[in-house]
């Protein structure tokens, strides 16, 4: 089992509920903001440290849910400040962002890192779309255009030119190419029946990086797994990422508490701004046509007022003693197979020292007996195929 | 646009081209398949006078005597040039087209400039699995989108002879071994152009005639196959029309409301 820190880096100097979409910023205070960087990089650059395989970033604009509009300019400046762990970007946004300018900054990420970067091909939650004035029905459409687009950039040996439906370039040849060959390795989501498909064809690691139902997930592995065999291949566990909030303390009642006063927050303050975007796009556009992409409000709304044992129950959260821990992966794992596990370790206004802390007790007492989960089996064949059909 | 079909005589005999338009001369050579009016050719005679030469035994039209290779029917088409577009034109080939325009470029290097080479046909390399002519496999390969296909205009006798003219003139293997060692003596300013869901030319032929062709620019379509012409009219046609017309300067974004010119 391979571990993997994320961490949103939310602005937390607000306290309003139920505020609407976009939150002003008049709210910001600048050395609030200056002060949660510094606390925040030093989070995860102590998780190399603590032992997490990969160090991850994610990409969301124009909400205090997180401070990481281009989350290429942390792993910058992680990667200066660590040797070993992987830089996972869990995002960029593909239909946001120019994929050139993708393909080209995380080639820098891979050379400047030394071939560290996992590269995370990710199309974004719906209020992005509102943020980049993207239409929503394009999504599927550009992203799709654009993982081509960005492998060819790694990938093609000779200069090329571009003409798609979305993107077009008449002379393309990246300085610096990516430093692992034939290129890093993909991460894509796999919360919806049609992601699962894709990233599939595309050998990526699979995410599913918010569970909500055991069930659920399992199904979307399947659709993985059938996709894989249809194409050739087995995916072992090392295609599947499992993403959980995550709280560990000495007590159970400590981490609990924790967790739920995290989690209250998370929802009402951090993402109450996110949602009502999220309703607009979805009940506008064709977004969410092909499947149920996006979790259904209510079941943010049930996720809120669950009890946290009953969360544990149904897998949506890591939480208790480092031993009680231990018994939920290795639940987990029974019950999805998968091989990498992505650990939102701060929820929410969780007190940073209570981070700090649970990711010792996940070094001192969790991932050494962990470890051999999933690791005996990779797939048939993890590296990615040549991005045309040829 | 209105299409004429005319015949001229040249030293091995009659050849039959369709011709279209006013403007500078534009020699569009057709693939196996024999010629087809696309939106890329109405777009191009908007602009240039189109002349489309007829492979003698394509279409309908008689095969020359002694005309059995591809070199040779480039030979003919310098003698066309020389007779319909005062001895240089534009060149575009699609597939077949772009076989014959590549040994055009190569043994008649005055009568060409510049040249389009769309998925070229003759660069599948032979260690590659032999390419399939059944109807069912061809019709997944050559199209992304087979619905986009125009209704068939030409008879049954017709489609039978231009699968004669294939065997005839040896395009089945699609690859050509002296003409894959003489690439690199193309001189004048190339556009290579690849679908990328084109299996019938490898993307590695395309890359070699990228490496190889001094003066080239290779561009991926998105989301086509090997009948780009089909599948993307609006941007192929597009990119033709900007490569020809604004030559090397095709590269530059001219802004929105600047015509090329």
């Amino acid at each position: 089992m391979r571990f993997s820190q994320s961490h949103h880096m939310p602005y937390t100097g607000i306290d309003e509920a139920g505020l609407g979409w976009p939150i002003s910023n008049s709210r910001f205070d600048a050395q609030t903001a200056t002060d949660l960087f510094r606390t925040y990089i030093d989070a995860k650059i102590y998780a190399e440290e603590c032992g997490f395989d990969e160090i991850g970033c994610n990409e969301h604009h124009m909400s205090p849910f997180g401070m990481m509009p281009n989350p290429n300019l942390i792993a910058a400046s992680i990667t200066e400040r660590t040797s070993t762990a992987g830089i996972f970007q869990c995002g960029n946004l593909l239909p946001l962002i120019n994929p050139l300018r993708i393909a080209e900054e995380y080639a820098m990420l891979d050379v400047m890192s030394g071939g560290r970067l996992i590269a995370g091909l990710m199309r974004g939650i719906p209020h992005e779309y509102v943020a980049y004035n993207i239409a929503p029905d394009e999504s599927w459409g550009r992203m799709r255009e654009a993982v081509e687009l960005i492998l060819k950039a790694w990938t093609e040996p000779e200069p090329f030119g571009w003409e798609g439906e979305f993107y077009q370039f008449r002379a393309v040849s990246i300085w610096p190419k990516p430093v692992q060959t034939p290129h890093p390795p993909l991460v894509m989501s796999g919360g919806s029946p049609t992601s699962a498909k894709f990233a599939a064809e595309h050998r990526a690691v699979m995410g599913i990086l918010r569970v909500t139902d055991l069930g659920q997930a399992r199904q979307l592995i399947d659709i993985y797994k059938e996709q894989a065999r249809a194409d050739g291949w087995e995916a072992g566990p090392d295609r599947f990422m499992i993403g959980l909030p995550t709280a560990v303390a000495e007590t159970f009642d400590e981490a609990k508490q924790v967790l739920h006063g995290g989690t209250q927050y998370f929802f009402d303050v951090l993402q109450g701004g996110i949602n009502r975007a999220l309703q607009l796009v979805v009940q506008t556009t064709k977004y969410n046509a092909d499947d149920r992409n996006i979790r259904p409000l209510d079941k943010d709304e049930q996720m809120k007022l669950m009890p946290v044992e009953e969360r544990i129950e149904h897998g949506q959260v890591l939480c208790g003693t480092p031993d009680m821990v231990v018994d939920q992966i290795r639940h987990l794992y029974a019950e999805l197979g998968h091989g990498h596990m992505n650990l939102i370790i701060k929820v929410g206004n969780m007190p940073d020292d209570f981070v700090r802390r649970s990711m010792e007790l996940l070094r001192d007492g969790v991932f050494g007996e962990v470890r051999s989960l999933g690791a005996a089996s990779a797939s048939s064949a993890p590296e990615p195929a040549e991005p045309t059909a040829i | 646009m209105k299409l004429e079909t005319k015949t001229i005589r040249l030293s091995q005999g009659e050849v039959r081209y369709h011709t279209a338009g006013d403007g500078p001369p534009l020699l569009y050579l057709h693939p196996a398949a024999g010629f087809r009016l696309s939106g890329p050719i109405e777009r191009l005679a908007n602009r240039f006078r189109l002349i489309a030469p007829i492979v003698p035994g394509f279409d309908g039209t008689e095969r020359l005597p002694g005309l059995d290779t591809i070199p040779g029917i480039a030979n003919l088409y310098a003698e066309l040039i020389a007779e319909l577009a005062d001895g240089a034109c534009d060149v575009v080939g699609q597939s077949l087209g772009a076989w014959i325009g590549a040994w055009l470029a190569i043994d008649h290097p005055e009568t060409v400039e510049p040249l389009v080479l769309a998925s070229p046909a003759g660069f599948r390399p032979p260690d590659a699995p032999p390419l399939s002519f059944e109807p069912e496999v061809m019709l997944k390969q050559l199209y992304a989108y087979p619905d986009k296909r125009p209704p068939e205009t030409k008879s049954a006798e017709q489609l039978a002879g231009n699968r004669d003219a294939v065997k005839h003139y040896r395009i089945g293997a699609a690859w050509d071994g002296e003409l894959n060692r003489r690439i690199g003596e193309i001189r004048c300013l190339t556009l290579i152009v690849h679908g990328t869901k084109d299996v019938r030319v490898p993307v590695e032929a395309v890359r070699k005639l990228r490496h190889d062709i001094p003066h080239a620019h290779l561009v991926f379509v998105y989301d086509a196959a090997h009948s780009i012409e089909i599948d993307q009219p609006e941007r192929v046609g597009a990119l033709y029309e900007d490569f020809l017309l604004r030559g090397e300067a095709f590269i530059v974004n001219p802004g929105s409301g600047t015509e090329a010119s």
